[in-house]
């Protein structure tokens, strides 16, 4: 039993850095719904913005984890704004060649400038292993389900109750309208692409931290589960993508805790196509009647 | 009707300028006697595979900027200078196989050194063999890239690396002899022939019990699931096959979940990057198999390159920087014994290259194109090598 | 038939000629050499796999990232054939079995997903394509992560080119036909569609079905050409790859396709001599075209030999197809 809850306790950590990123991939999606191909990038960068401001900077580690967000927030917007917004009336393939483009560029950009190796990220924060009735937790997996659920808490309170939230909102329901009702799509979508940029950075650092490795490609797969996590939860749904990520993170726990780690995203592929079929839009997707 | 006409004039042109150009090689001929011998480099820069890819890049380059500093290739007393061409095969196979065509009937190389990886390997062959061109692959593993389907050797393909097979039988012989343990539980990166070739290697040689084999893929960090399972099972070492990326965060992992027994790996454990990864106060009690290590120097050379090394780069050379050394080395090697810097010859010399003092080790290269060395295994304490052990 | 479509049906069959005929001489007096032919080949099968792709994402409609998968499938049944029989009879059979194998999983993954729609089709299409490679990796008989070598070498150019060929004329020619015409009335307006009594479900598989034939092909030549399959060559980014000659081509342009197909070629050979830069230049060029053309270069129009050569210039002054 104490094993049984381990793993479950692994799969809520795992599950809660893809959550982190498939919040960002859901936000965008339900604003502009574009896959955003490059968002494992800006995991990746964050990561590397966390690296430089401890190894070189050596300043303090939530001082660097807030500063790589900012950091990360506004290349976010800069990307929005070089990339997808000349293709916003475009067909939305083009967008998504484009975010294709954008995220080859930071992976290969990256390698060109700083090498392809690995780098080990700087420990700031030493690590303390907790046992409580033979279950062990670190403090480093502590502070990631703690900022994550944090910034989950604060993601939801911005969007539900704030003004900004509500435009998002808007703008995410019937564009069109909401700028007759005076919102400023162009602020809305760039503060939309800031956060959910400034989450995945904050993804990035954590695991940083706690793999204490980072590399140029490290956001690729990443970023490729955090998709399925978003649309597992019904893509374009905040509590959905929160949802998903855990999901996807207990589920490749559990493979891995049976004998099939072999087949570990054969089978969690597998879980989503059946959860599909059974759930088109995903487990808290609504099905929105076709209007002729 | 117009546009027929004009099509059909562009048709003929294109035609006629075809012939042209027909006629114009034919007499032009070929006459260059040049004092370059030029070398290809196939390496992966971009994709998965770059890490390693860049690294051998930069251990090629190396060894040929040092061989043209000091004099260049003598042959029949005549100085000829090495000249590199790299080009990027991206991680893919196709992407291998078209830019070894390029080399060899483009840019007209005497040698090849690459590709990186099995598969690389394997789509490169029948290129090389098309165009008469010796390879040398620094780091591929799989026994059988240097053999055709019928059993016969491949005789253009050569490797600096031990086959797969040699690496995972001399790491369950230190297992047991050296170790003393008599049960293991075994990791294998399982989307590289690397790591399922080492541990079939393993399991057949190995004398005690394989408790239990974990896949893991490349890229994949987080294995505290299968750690946990593990945990409590009884074993008396881990063996690590695959790569220093996911090795040293699985060294990390169960070190701070409290599995302290002995770790074995291949040389793709040994980097210095595995200490960096999981911490130099858990890379202790580990044994990997090397080829090249700056503290425990295979041969005289070993050492100064890897002091020249760190003076030019910055850093210390890997194991897969050392191998790609070595390659352009024993391509040296092979013209110079064979006097001649026909391909014919760079081939024949690698195929009976003897005595050949590597970084890596002094080797010879045996009927199947493999290098005959022999394996050290380095044990690490506190991410420092502490001790080396010959396998014989 | 009347006598204009004979003109034009001649002069596409002349444009065809004319490219084998001038690829041929080049070849014939040494212009290319083997490393133009690997280019060539492996043109020809980007335009294979990428007409196929295209019928499913711009003439049908449905988001498919799975197209990698059914090049496995194509390819894995190939390698392994000829692994038991020998010869061209080996890489024939071989051929058709991993088309008729790649065409039936097409129809079992498809008839459930395609119900789904957009996105969530995207992701299920790549769910099933990497099921089908880790699944591959995994196996005993495809030997693993290695993957099998050794195929015997079967594809030459002048193969690719004629296969190319007429999967362009079984493309073209099925999207005038009567369920081409259906599948595209199901992917402009689906519920008018069905209201005009189309069973959509019925006209979305066929589509998939065809993308699945043709990926297959694809597969199955550049396993022999190669000469040897490993797992890693169908993950995600090969469908990414397909996807991006159909984009930048024009969504639904078949000759747009083929000119993007030939287009990315001739970059790849180029780049090649940039080292580690090669993939960023490549990155930067992709951002830069799809901001000039978001709808692809020709757009969902194709290259017609009707107005350009017969009914004088109105505005179609593009490269020659001699390739196509």
């Amino acid at each position: 039993m104490t094993i049984f809850i381990q793993q479950v306790i692994n799969g809520l950590m795992l599950g809660s850095v893809y959550a982190l990123l498939a919040l960002g991939y859901t936000m965008v999606y339900g604003i502009i719904k574009l896959i955003n191909f490059a968002h494992g990038d800006i995991y990746m960068l964050g990561a590397y913005f966390g690296y430089f401001f401890i190894k070189v900077l050596h300043l303090n580690f939530f001082i660097a984890l807030v500063l790589a967000m900012a950091v990360s927030a506004v290349i976010g917007v800069l990307i929005e704004y070089i990339a997808y917004r000349p293709l916003r009336h475009s067909p939305r393939i083009a967008v998504l060649i484009s975010a294709l483009g954008i995220a080859f560029l930071l992976e290969n950009g990256m390698t060109y400038l700083y090498g392809s190796d690995q780098r080990s990220f700087p420990q700031a924060i030493k690590t303390v292993q907790y046992h409580f009735y033979g279950i062990q937790v670190s403090n480093i997996q502590l502070i990631i389900a703690v900022t994550s659920i944090v910034l989950m808490l604060l993601l939801t309170y911005v969007v539900k109750r704030t003004k900004m939230g509500r435009a998002m909102r808007a703008v995410s329901a019937d564009p069109d309208a909401a700028t007759l009702m005076g919102i400023n799509i162009n602020h809305t979508i760039s503060f939309t692409f800031a956060i959910g940029s400034a989450l995945a950075a904050a993804g990035g650092v954590l695991i940083g931290l706690y793999y204490n490795s980072i590399d140029p490609l490290m956001g690729m797969t990443p970023g490729l589960k955090a998709f399925v996590a978003a649309v597992l939860g019904g893509i374009g749904i905040i509590p959905g993508a929160a949802v998903g990520g855990w999901l996807i993170g207990i589920l490749e726990t559990m493979v891995q805790a049976t004998s099939f780690s072999a087949y570990k995203d054969a089978i969690v592929y597998a879980m989503l196509i059946v959860i599909l079929l059974i759930k088109p839009t995903g487990i808290l997707g609504k099905n929105k009647r076709e209007k002729v | 009707m117009k546009r027929i006409v004009i099509v059909g004039a562009v048709f003929v042109v294109a035609v006629g300028g075809i012939i042209g150009y027909g006629v114009m090689n034919r007499q032009s001929g070929q006459a260059s006697s040049s004092t370059v011998i030029k070398i290809g480099g196939v390496f992966d820069t971009s994709g998965d595979a770059s890490s390693y890819g860049k690294a051998e890049q930069d251990g090629a380059n190396f060894a040929i900027k040092q061989i043209n500093a000091n004099g260049g290739v003598k042959v029949n007393g005549k100085s000829y200078k090495f000249k590199i061409i790299n080009k990027d095969a991206k991680t893919d196979n196709t992407e291998t196989a078209s830019v070894t065509s390029n080399l060899i009937n483009n840019e007209k190389v005497s040698a090849i050194v690459g590709p990186v990886i099995t598969s690389g390997v394997q789509a490169a062959v029948p290129v090389a063999t098309q165009g008469k061109t010796p390879m040398i692959s620094p780091t591929a593993g799989a026994d059988n890239i240097t053999i055709q389907k019928n059993g016969k050797v491949q005789p253009y393909v050569f490797r600096a690396q031990y086959k797969n097979s040699f690496m995972g039988t001399k790491m369950a012989q230190f297992a047991t002899e050296n170790l003393k343990a008599k049960n293991v539980v075994i990791f294998q990166d399982n989307s590289s022939d690397y790591g399922t070739g080492i541990t079939a290697a393993f399991k057949k040689a190995y004398k005690g019990k394989v408790v239990d084999v974990e896949s893991y893929q490349e890229g994949s960090k987080d294995l505290q699931a299968v750690l946990t399972k593990i945990k409590d099972k009884q074993f008396d070492a881990v063996v690590i096959n695959g790569y220093y990326t996911e090795g040293g965060a699985i060294l990390k992992q169960m070190r701070d979940m409290g599995i302290n027994v002995p770790v074995i790996g291949p040389d793709g454990i040994g980097d210095p990057k595995t200490a960096e990864i999981a911490g130099n106060k858990n890379t202790s009690n580990v044994y990997y198999a090397a080829h090249f290590s700056v503290d425990a120097p295979a041969t005289k050379v070993a050492t100064p390159f890897a002091k020249a090394y760190k003076k030019a780069y910055g850093k210390e050379p890997s194991q897969f920087t050392a191998l790609a050394y070595d390659s352009v080395r024993m391509i040296k090697a092979a013209i110079e014994n064979e006097n001649s810097t026909s391909k014919a010859a760079i081939t024949k010399g690698l195929a009976n290259l003897k005595n050949f003092e590597g970084v890596t080790g002094k080797m010879l290269i045996d009927k199947d194109h493999n290098p005959v060395k022999s394996m050290v295994m380095v044990g690490m304490t506190d991410g420092k090598e502490s001790s080396a052990v010959v396998v014989k | 038939m009347d006598q204009t479509h004979i003109k034009y049906t001649l002069s596409w069959a002349a444009m065809a000629a004319m490219g084998f005929v001038l690829i041929f001489m080049a070849q014939m007096v040494g212009l290319i050499g083997h490393y133009g032919v690997t280019t060539i080949v492996l043109i020809g099968i980007n335009v294979i796999a990428a007409l196929g792709l295209n019928l499913v994402v711009g003439i049908s409609g449905q988001f498919s990232l799975g197209h990698a998968g059914f090049m496995a499938i194509g390819a894995y049944a190939t390698a392994l054939i000829m692994g038991v029989l020998p010869g061209v009879m080996g890489f024939i059979v071989g051929m058709v079995t991993g088309i008729a194998v790649s065409g039936i999983v097409a129809l079992i993954v498809g008839i459930p997903t395609l119900r789904l729609r957009g996105d969530y089709l995207a992701i299920a299409t790549l769910g099933f394509a990497e099921i089908i490679r880790i699944v591959i990796m995994n196996l005993k008989i495809t030997n693993g992560p290695a993957g099998i070598f050794g195929i015997a070498p079967f594809v030459s150019w002048q193969l690719v080119y004629i296969l190319a060929v007429i999967t362009l004329i079984i493309v073209v020619n099925f999207v005038r036909s009567m369920p081409g015409r259906a599948i595209i009335a199901v992917r402009d307006n689906e519920i008018a569609a069905e209201s005009l009594g189309i069973n959509t479900t019925k006209y979305k598989v066929i589509a998939f079905v065809l993308g699945a034939l043709f990926a297959a092909m694809a597969g199955s030549l550049r396993a022999s050409f190669i000469q040897s399959i490993a797992p890693k060559d169908y993950a995600f980014m090969q469908s990414i790859m397909i996807l991006i000659i159909i984009v930048i081509g024009g969504i639904g342009s078949m000759s747009g396709t083929v000119i993007t197909a030939i287009a990315l070629g001739i970059l790849d050979t180029l780049l090649q001599n940039f080292g580690s830069l090669r993939m960023v230049i490549y990155s930067v060029i992709l951002i830069v075209v799809m901001l000039i053309r978001p709808q692809g270069i020709f757009g969902s129009r194709e290259l017609s030999l009707k107005k350009w050569l017969f009914d004088g210039g109105d505005g179609h002054d593009t490269d020659h197809t001699e390739n196509a």
